[in-house]
């Protein structure tokens, strides 16, 4: 079906797409009215390193890598529907970056400088980034020095550089200066706008902020983006010309300019001698423009972790995904994943011997409410936290993970579920505060002065501020009826979305329901994109967003952050919100989503686990299976066995 | 000029006989003569008969069948017929398959009817100015039939419902305004033909107005053209909706239609849900087929009609 | 003849430049601002400006229609950001696999209708007619997806026969190495058409059977096969040539519909997903480049028709 080859631009994959968090936080006063509910602030242990085969809202498992390898063979993995790769420089243009673009096209040549998921786990994994640890910072806490392992090299010999990450941060300079739209991850203000690189030694560079920031706001938002590019070859301005000091600005932008055309030349990805210099396990061989399919050899000059095995990987490409099953049971896939369309038949490749494993990747989904909706003074009544919390407690998470997801889904309480784990997951992330009630929905609003009609329409009897009325702005008579958009696919949406309006009818509230597709609604259900659309939408549901190692909710929640579609405002939240991100306090980001979960600015729904299904004949470390519930591919962790 | 380019869907009005230049009188023989022709038509009878039965089922059916088209119920998706769901089962949302049927066709009967008159009604218009003005102003406005009616339908309908559909009046407005130029052209050939006659011109010379002319003489003996368009107009515009919900584009929630209840129909399939496909798909089918009957008949009754004036 | 012509491809001309302003402006309504859609929710509102600079799209309609009609002389349809790609290239790469399938499947209605009407109304109401006019007649009312739906039911899942997707190797030449999975889209496209030409083909050649220099043969006493062969077959085909000329619009909507049912790459299932991607240039493209097919089918069906019939004199 049509629908399900956009994968991409529907259910908030886009949104869903890692390292993208812009500052927009201000700092207010605290107003109060809405209680800190932080935990106590002592950390959970977090069980550092332990694959997550071992989780407990996993789907299936990661049989033990074999140790029987055969090297050789053609690994055939599944590209994701509708998110064929298409921009093979790795600095990536908004209209072109999707994760899978990123990490499992680009990703296979050109390594990230700090590599993470660890497995499943939202951390750095040393062992496969190009330095030991976390950057050391000098005193003032402003100087970030990166010290690289030595562990990669250029496939043309050389060291992988400090000099190479240098060319990396002045192309993307370059890239942003001449349209911010230049790359993907950008956000004004932030990285690369707010340090300067100097290179310290051919193995060290640092780089020096302009403030005093959190140290893991730093490494797990501005520092993971280095991706470092080969300076020896790459630092030209056309084919065969000589190499130019990319550290001037001007020959920087020509150098940017050229790799771009170049990566717009979808024809010569394969024949462009550029696209052979790789640090990654793997190169391009061919590329098909028309479908996106590509496939890689191996880089036999690879020096970091893992080992390239096949002799040739396979991405092949698909229009949708039941097509993909189809392939993934006939044997034609070693690799691939399973959509929720065909989860009702996960027993077909089960009986095949198939591995399927499942995880939900890190991020959200939920509905968001619209605070400034002044239809039937809607915005008004929902900023009342108990008509939310009455919301809340309308949402079924149990029916709906049992009955939508067949059980395949994690719950969800707040920005962080219960999986994959955050070392940053606060103890209320962890236990329904909303358990589904009607009857607890009823009394919140009964008790602030609503008369409550069952399938009727509930109405504000008693306006006013005190403990028992309606609250600020309500006024006599008013109900609580909105209108919603979601999108029409993926299907579970829907099904989520038509659950909670049929219960919401049950304490005389009705919603009005309307789909439309996700670019729709992210453009036009969005007070910062859409201000004249205030009042045209009480809720909506596009999806929601993949979060990256330091999951602040930094432009989604604080005061008039870029992505804060429906206007919520918290002077408490705000208030942790920057400590977040400038406070060294190591409990900050714990603090900030606790206060989240209990404000709720939006209802959060139960995350789907991304299963992936392979072939028995195929084999690697357990860590390079669960991080594709990650959307990563490491193809050089994986082998054919015996 | 150019040749007729009708599509081959409605066939070309029956060429009028000779004029014999009846006034109202000899036209209400015309159309009793009309519905005893229908009548005598078994397959166009059996076509009013299906369509009686599906306005009840869909208008009347949920009266008597009561099922929640509103509240979900996530516990029991998916159910097979008589195995938990209702008699045709319950579909992905937990809904009973029966009585979305009943919602579904009553939007579809409704979008169709309502598109084919908004549709008849602007063409109609169009098609009597421009035939009845002549000259220059005539080729202008048929230029402008020819120049919509090359650009295809179902892409446009998808690229305007994409933005704006997905309630029953958008997209009964939207289907409508892209599917007048058929009969602007079927009425603007009657009228040609009819000008000539005599009583057009008896009442020109009279001093009729234009407007007049059009509404108590033209439209009047065009009716027959216009009406057997119709019902040609409502099953191609179900049809289309169909198109439009296969392709996710239909209506949403609360309410439903008979396409966008198929609109996973591949997954469902493949997951064996035949009951979510297949009783959609026979309802569509049998009540455009009804309507195609009916419009076969009609067309026939009428061709008699005039054969015999 | 001549002036006939000339004065026909004049209206062609005029009518194709019509359909681009109706579309640019159509589109021009409908997605005013494709920088938002392309770009996602992150983009900064520089970042739409840019796009929209460098796009084109901050200036005025009318300058910009003129910048579209200057390019598409160049044959030029735009770019595509979202795919990387020019529009048409993406057309080129897709225009195979669709036009094989319309093809293929028109061609497989002509040899199956007009010999089916021909027979239908030589044996006016015999049971093999009147059967073969219920058919056409149920088909004639299914849309074209619900036939694929049925062929997927019976030849893909229960019987196992064929793949239910076409081969995702979306190449013509990667889709014919697998043909047994194109057999079913095909028959799904040929079938409705069958079902409307074969309605048509029957009443035309009752027409012609009807007339006067059929009559006289028969008086004659030319054989039935002769009668056939040489005037019904070719006076009852003419119509047909309009009919197919005529055809095109649907052809292609069955395109759209058949690639989504079956997940065919060509350009159906790239009009509905530059839809939801708001992929403008596309959209405009593709719905220009159908509506010219359309007018030139008019056109072949119209002067084809004035060539093979000397007794039509439109002039």
């Amino acid at each position: 079906m049509v629908d399900r080859d956009l994968s991409l631009f529907r259910s908030g994959e886009q949104m869903r797409s890692r390292n993208q968090r812009v500052i927009g936080g201000v700092a207010l006063l605290a107003a109060g009215a809405l209680g800190l509910t932080a935990c106590s602030g002592s950390s959970t242990s977090h069980s550092k390193g332990a694959p997550s085969a071992a989780n407990a809202y996993s789907y299936g498992k990661i049989p033990a890598a074999s140790t029987t390898v055969k090297s050789g063979g053609v690994l055939h993995v599944a590209e994701d529907v509708g998110a064929d790769p298409n921009w093979i420089f790795p600095i990536t243009p908004a209209a072109n970056a999707s994760v899978y673009t990123i990490n499992q096209f680009q990703y296979l040549s050109w390594r990230t400088l700090y590599w993470s998921p660890k497995g499943s786990a939202p951390e750095m994994d040393y062992s496969r980034s190009m330095t030991d640890a976390a950057p050391t910072v000098s005193s003032d806490g402003k100087t970030f020095s990166i010290k690289l392992n030595g562990k990669y090299s250029w496939s043309d010999g050389n060291k992988v550089s400090a000099q190479d990450v240098l060319l990396w941060f002045d192309l993307y300079k370059a890239a942003v200066k001449e349209s911010p739209a230049n790359a993907s991850n950008y956000t004004p203000g932030q990285f690369p706008d707010n340090a300067t690189a100097k290179v310290v030694n051919d193995q060290t560079i640092s780089f020096t902020f302009n403030k005093v920031y959190n140290p893991a706001w730093i490494l797990d938002t501005q520092l993971n983006q280095i991706v470092p590019l080969p300076s020896k070859e790459w630092a030209k301005a056309a084919t065969g010309g000589s190499n130019l000091d990319y550290t001037q600005p001007a020959n920087a932008k020509k150098i940017y300019d050229y790799l771009a055309k170049q990566s717009k030349s979808l024809s010569t990805y394969a024949s462009s001698p550029l696209w052979q210099t790789v640090d990654g396990a793997y190169k391009i061989k061919s590329y098909n423009t028309s479908t996106g399919a590509a496939t890689f050899a191996p880089n036999t000059k690879y020096s970091g972790e893992g080992k390239p095995n096949f002799s040739e990987v396979d991405l092949l490409s698909y229009t949708s995904p039941t097509a993909e099953f189809n392939d993934l049971q006939s044997g034609k896939l070693d690799l691939g994943y399973v959509s929720s369309d065909n989860w009702p038949q996960l027993n077909k490749i089960k009986s095949e011997d198939y591995n399927l494993y499942g995880l939900p990747d890190f991020g959200f989904s939920f509905m968001y409410f619209n605070f400034k909706d002044a239809t039937g003074g809607f915005g008004k009544a929902i900023s009342q936290l108990y008509v939310r919390q009455a919301f809340a407690h309308l949402q079924d998470e149990n029916a709906e993970i049992k009955g939508a997801y067949k059980g395949m889904a994690a719950p969800a309480y707040g920005p962080l579920g219960v999986a994959p784990k955050s070392p940053y997951t606060p103890a209320n992330g962890l236990k329904n505060p909303f358990p589904f009630s009607v009857s607890a929905a009823k009394k919140l609003l009964t008790d602030h002065g609503w008369k409550v009609v069952p399938n009727g329409v509930t109405t504000c009897q008693n306006p006013g501020t005190g403990a028992n009325q309606c609250g600020a702005g309500v006024a006599k008579g008013q109900n609580l009826n909105f209108k919603m958009y979601y999108t029409s696919t993926p299907k579970v949406v829907g099904e989520e979305v038509t659950s909670f309006a049929g219960n919401l009818k049950q304490i005389g509230v009705k919603i009005n329901l309307n789909t439309d597709t996700f670019n729709n609604i992210i453009s036009n259900e969005s007070n910062p994109s859409s201000p004249k659309n205030e009042n045209a939408w009480g809720m909506a549901d596009f999806g929601g967003f993949t979060e990256n190692n330091y999951p602040s909710t930094n432009t989604l929640f604080n005061t008039g952050g870029t992505y804060n579609e429906g206007s919520f405002s918290d002077p408490q939240l705000d208030k942790l919100i920057n400590a977040s991100m400038l406070s060294t306090d190591p409990n900050a980001l714990k603090n900030e989503i606790s206060l989240v979960d209990a404000d709720l600015p939006g209802i959060f729904q139960p995350n789907e686990d991304r299963i992936y299904a392979w072939s028995p004949k195929l084999s690697g470390s357990p860590d390079a299976f669960a991080a594709l519930t990650q959307l990563m591919l490491d193809p050089e962790d994986l082998y054919f066995t015996k | 000029m150019t040749t007729a380019i009708d599509p081959p869907v409605p066939a070309p009005p029956g060429s009028p006989g000779a004029d014999g230049g009846e006034a109202q009188g000899a036209n209400l023989t015309g159309w009793r003569l009309t519905v005893r022709e229908f009548l005598k038509n078994r397959l166009a009878v059996a076509g009013v008969g299906i369509l009686v039965f599906f306005i009840l089922f869909a208008f009347l059916g949920p009266l008597v069948y009561h099922t929640n088209q509103e509240a979900t119920n996530l516990l029991n998706t998916d159910a097979a017929p008589g195995n938990g769901g209702g008699p045709l089962g319950s579909d992905s949302n937990g809904f009973d398959v029966l009585g979305r049927l009943m919602l579904g066709g009553r939007t579809s009967l409704e979008i169709g009817f309502l598109a084919a008159i908004l549709a008849t009604v602007i063409g109609t218009l169009w098609g009597a100015v421009a035939g009845l003005l002549g000259g220059l102003i005539d080729a202008v406005m048929m230029r402008v039939v020819d120049v919509l009616l090359s650009i295809p339908f179902l892409l446009v309908v998808l690229i305007v419902a994409h933005r704006y559909g997905s309630n029953t009046w958008n997209l009964s407005i939207i289907l409508g305004i892209f599917s007048w130029l058929v009969p602007a052209r079927l009425i603007r050939g009657e009228v040609l033909t009819l000008r000539v006659r005599d009583f057009v011109s008896a009442a020109r010379v009279m001093g009729g107005s234009r407007s007049r002319l059009i509404f108590r003489h033209l439209i009047p003996n065009a009716m027959g053209t216009v009406i057997v368009n119709i019902t040609f107009q409502i099953a191609d515009a179900i049809l289309a909706l169909a198109a439009l919900g296969f392709l996710n584009f239909g209506v949403h929630y609360p309410s439903t239609d008979w396409g966008s209840q198929i609109s996973d129909a591949q997954d469902a399939l493949s997951n064996g849900y035949w009951w979510e496909v297949f009783p959609v798909g026979v309802c569509l089918v049998l009540v455009v087929m009804a309507f195609n009957l009916i419009g076969d008949g009609l067309r026939d009754a009428v061709d008699v009609r005039l054969r015999k004036r | 003849m001549a002036g006939y012509l000339i004065r026909r491809l004049a209206t062609a001309i005029i009518v194709v430049i019509g359909i681009t302003l109706v579309t640019f402006l159509m589109l021009h309504i409908v997605a005013p601002e494709p920088a938002l859609t392309i770009l996602g929710p992150k983009a900064t509102p520089a970042a739409i400006r840019a796009f929209n600079h460098a796009y084109g799209y901050d200036r005025p309609w009318y300058e910009q229609f003129i910048t579209y009609l200057n390019h598409l002389l160049h044959g030029n349809l735009g770019d595509s950001p979202k795919d990387n790609q020019t529009v048409v290239s993406l057309f080129k790469e897709k225009a195979p696999l669709s036009a094989f399938l319309s093809g293929v499947s028109l061609l497989v209605a002509i040899v199956v209708a007009i010999p089916l009407g021909i027979y239908q109304a030589v044996k006016r109401n015999s049971v093999g007619d009147v059967t073969a006019t219920t058919v056409a007649f149920i088909f004639y009312s299914m849309p074209v997806f619900m036939v694929a739906l049925i062929l997927i039911q019976i030849f893909a899942l229960s019987l196992g026969w064929v793949d239910p997707n076409v081969s995702q190797d979306q190449t013509l030449g990667g889709a014919l190495s697998s043909w047994p999975e194109l057999v079913l889209p095909i028959v799904a496209l040929a079938t409705t058409t069958v079902a409307a030409y074969s309605r048509y083909q029957r009443s035309a050649s009752l027409d012609v059977l009807a007339q006067d220099y059929i009559k006289v043969a028969r008086a004659k006493g030319l054989p039935d096969r002769l009668i056939y062969t040489r005037h019904l077959i070719r006076n009852a085909s003419l119509p047909m040539i309009t009919l197919i000329g005529l055809s095109l619009p649907a052809l292609i909507a069955g395109n759209v519909l058949i690639e989504n049912a079956f997940n065919i790459d060509g350009l159906g299932l790239l009009f509905v997903k530059s839809l939801q991607n708001d992929d403008y240039n596309v959209l405009l493209g593709y719905t220009l480049l159908t509506a010219v097919l359309t007018v030139i089918g008019n056109l072949i069906a119209d002067v084809a028709l004035t060539l093979s019939d000397p007794r039509i004199r439109l002039v």
